[in-house]
């Protein structure tokens, strides 16, 4: 059997020779189509799948074969669409001048994402999951008060959760370094840095300022400068801009995104991952009308490999879950954050509240 | 805005009752109120008035021109960009013999039992240079007894270990090609931060100082193709070099060309004439920077590399303006004529556009303007054309670039090799010694070692 679908897009393992783009399509040749493990949407694969069965289908291949020169154009050309969709939304994202690099881009977002995930969720055993959803919390609002962009609060908590596993911290400074990570990705992101008395003041003066840098130095060290991280935002806007994905749609998955920095379990999946699930379930939840234009992008979007369906269906579950549980809970940063009406209420939909039940009901 | 901080201060109370658990916390929290020092006590009361009303204030302001205008805060930042940091003192001229550095290596004990990391494993030599976040000196690993450069990078009791610090070390620690300066090694004492870099003899600059006149056609179809197969490397990983200019393309001896002068800010402006109107040089920015677009890409460098192509071609700058923008734009105009709306859309709405700056000109061919292009075949005008497009939209990628007819008389195979693989180990790569070494050498010596030694 051909390769399916899935692995070619993401087939980027590190290239490291010197070749032009074309070599990088017959790479992309091998093409078959599985609609049935798509991102366990299967509204979105309509299309795929008759495609894809009009290939399966011996006759029906030889008929299409006749005309179309051969089997390889026909499996080059779902994925030249792809790119070419690939291209134009990251050109979309401010890229305009730079559709040369689009793929190569892409390439490498999907090369880089695996340094945001980590190899497992374990924390030390002081750290409970009680304490880190505390934590990352309050860094949250922190993050929301100095008007930060997103990217830096997800460089944050990744070098928090780094950080966490790599260096021995006590218990009393884990406030410290939850503000030092916040304080080292504003220096990686922003233009705007605050200033480190500014910081001892919002912890109420509890570490000086001196112990501060003290950290900071001691992170650094210990992640050996490493802050290079590839932000989930960025999947979260290609995805959604291939399909085609109306504004609400986009802001209850941004919503759904940041509920997962509060998930421990959510450590180790890839931003590709998250990104995908969090589109999911929010098209799920929102239940927009669909047209055959969206369903087609939508489709398009999903054939990108983000995962196996059935770590899709648990990042869901997590997610739909923490969603349904976050306006009862004392840490609602996230959920008050995207309650306002610029972020068009997405938090408070009511649909929120049994998204677990409306994923069951799928599944 | 102040109840918003108290808010967040009161959280922050929560947090560490939490995260300390209910009944250490006033016991650690009394334990390290008694560490920290009296003078620092006393003082907070008196800080935390003054803050509670300066909190607003409590956001430093970069330089204005690091900010960038139109971040919103859903916008996504594309490129890094790469920081334009510009050094007081001009590398130093003095270069390694490489001969010279066996000598260098009797000198140190080697030691099996050193590391990397460790502040003792490199000894300073001298001075490179000097700048406002940073010195450079050349150093010595005592691990291997290479030459290297050290990077120190001065700390700062306000801010801690400096942002451009941070974001080139993170950047370079992910750049690995033949044609970017390698980042071998960071060293974090008590009192600074040190970077190691590799040493690299020469900088464009000085070579063509030594050889003036322009250089050997074969050599600049070299330098060339280096200087886009690196260009082309960090491109296409979103990042942007935004300072190109013959000081920061540093040369080895063999001919090697390495981009270097990595600070790393993510903002998309560059640094503005009046933020160091002394050094900061417009030779190499292209048109639609000049007139304050903010929205470049790659194509920003690109213009950047084809000045320095003509650079090496002629021996002198490309355009060399004396004064300001408005100076700089003339020369670019007296070459490739007045844009107008109608060639250039978007042009008047561009922010520093004044529309006495446009004194008519016509264009002229680029081998009136540039002699050295009539002796030459006519696909190198085409590149150099190609790169100096004054719309930013026309200009050639570094990767098509690499195409261009220019470059086929070099082995195909050159464009196979992989990244960290330098182009000198292709066969039939080589440099050619320049026209100025053919009369100087009366001993036959290898070119490699010519150049060098001559600075010596």
């Amino acid at each position: 059997r051909r390769a399916p679908l899935r692995t070619w897009a993401n087939a980027c393992g590190p290239i490291d020779r010197w070749q032009p783009v074309e070599v990088d399509e017959s790479r992309m040749a091998p093409v078959k189509m599985e609609p049935e493990r798509r991102w366990g949407d299967k509204s979105g694969c309509i299309i795929l799948s008759s495609f894809s069965s009009c290939i399966a289908d011996g006759c029906v291949e030889e008929h299409v074969l006749h005309g179309m020169q051969g089997l390889h154009s026909l499996q080059a050309l779902v994925p030249s669409l792809l790119r070419h969709e690939i291209e134009r939304a990251l050109e979309k994202l401010n890229l305009i001048e730079d559709g040369v690099y689009a793929w190569e881009m892409f390439l490498e977002m999907m090369r880089t994402q695996s340094w945001n995930s980590l190899p497992n969720a374990d924390m030390p055993r002081h750290f409970t999951e009680t304490t880190r959803v505390i934590l990352v919390d309050w860094l949250i609002q922190v993050h929301e008060m100095l008007h930060f962009q997103e990217d830096t609060l997800y460089l944050a908590i990744h070098l928090l959760n780094r950080s966490l596993q790599l260096i021995k911290v006590t218990t009393a400074n884990l406030q410290l370094l939850g503000m030092v990570c916040l304080f080292l990705a504003a220096k990686k992101e922003e233009c705007l840095l605050p200033e480190v008395s500014g910081l001892c003041y919002l912890m109420d003066h509890t570490y000086t300022k001196h112990q501060l840098l003290r950290m900071e130095r001691k992170v650094l060290c210990g992640l050996k400068f490493n802050l290079s991280f590839c932000p989930p935002l960025h999947f979260l806007f290609l995805l959604a801009s291939i399909a085609r994905c109306s504004p609400k749609v986009v802001w209850m998955a941004r919503y759904l995104m940041e509920l997962s920095l509060l998930e421990i379990q959510c450590l180790v999946f890839l931003p590709m991952q998250l990104a995908g699930a969090a589109l999911c379930l929010s098209r799920r939840v929102l239940q927009e009308p669909s047209t055959p234009e969206g369903e087609a992008a939508w489709c398009l979007a999903s054939s990108i490999h983000v995962g196996s369906e059935p770590t899709l269906l648990k990042i869901m579950h997590i997610l739909a879950s923490a969603a349904a549980k976050a306006h009862s809970r004392e840490t609602c940063a996230s959920f008050i954050k995207f309650s306002s009406s610029e972020t068009l209420h997405v938090s408070r939909h009511p649909n929120l509240k049994n998204a677990s039940a409306l994923l069951g009901m799928c599944t | 805005m102040e109840s918003l901080s108290q808010w967040v201060r009161e959280a922050g109370w929560w947090v560490r009752r939490c995260c300390g658990g209910e009944d250490t916390v006033d016991v650690e929290e009394k334990g390290r109120r008694e560490e920290g020092d009296e003078e620092e006590q006393d003082k907070h009361e008196v800080v935390e008035i003054e803050e509670e009303s300066s909190f607003r204030k409590s956001l430093t302001l970069l330089p204005p021109d690091k900010l960038d205008p139109d971040q919103s805060g859903s916008q996504i930042q594309w490129f890094q960009t790469l920081q334009v940091r510009q050094l007081r003192v001009q590398r130093g001229r003095s270069n390694s013999d490489p001969l010279g550095e066996k000598g260098n290596k009797d000198h140190f004990t080697w030691k099996p039992g050193l590391q990397f990391g460790a502040a003792q494993s490199y000894v300073s030599l001298e001075k490179l240079a000097e700048g406002a976040y940073s010195s450079v000196y050349k150093g010595v690993s005592r691990i291997s007894g290479q030459l290297v450069a050290l990077k120190v990078i001065h700390m700062k009791m306000e801010e801690g270990v400096p942002f451009t610090a941070i974001r080139e070390a993170s950047l370079l620690k992910h750049l690995k090609h033949a044609n970017i300066v390698l980042l071998h090694d960071i060293i974090h004492t008590k009192e600074s931060l040190n970077f190691v870099f590799e040493y690299v003899q020469t900088d464009l600059a000085q070579y063509m100082t030594q050889h003036p006149g322009g250089l050997q056609s074969h050599n600049i179809r070299i330098f060339m193709f280096q200087l886009l197969r690196g260009l082309c490397y960090i491109h296409s990983r979103k990042i942007l070099h935004r300072d190109l200019k013959p000081q920061n393309l540093l040369i080895s001896s063999l001919g090697e060309l390495k981009l270097a002068d990595f600070g790393l800010a993510r903002s998309k402006s560059i640094p503005s004439q009046t933020f160091s109107s002394e050094v900061v040089t417009l030779w190499y920015r292209p048109p639609d920077v000049l007139l304050g677009s903010t929205d470049y890409s790659t194509a920003l460098d690109m213009w950047g590399a084809g000045c320095i192509f003509i650079e090496m071609l002629q021996g002198m700058p490309a355009f060399p303006g004396v004064s300001d923008v408005y100076e700089q734009l003339q020369k670019i105009w007296m070459v490739m004529g007045i844009p107008s709306e109608d060639s250039w859309p978007g042009l008047s709405l561009l922010p520093n556009y004044k529309a006495e700056w446009f004194v008519h000109s016509e264009p002229k061919q680029f081998r009136t303007v540039w002699k050295r292009l009539n002796q030459l075949p006519c696909k190198t005008e085409d590149l150099v054309q190609r790169m100096l497009k004054v719309i930013p939209t026309h200009r050639i990628s570094a990767q098509e670039s690499l195409q261009h007819p220019y470059f086929s008389t070099l082995p195909p195979t050159i464009m196979h090799i992989r990244d960290t693989v330098s182009i000198f180990k292709v066969p039939g790569v080589y440099l050619e010694p320049e026209v100025r070494d053919i009369f100087n050498s009366a001993k036959k010596i290898r070119p490699s070692l010519q150049l060098a030694a001559k600075y010596w």
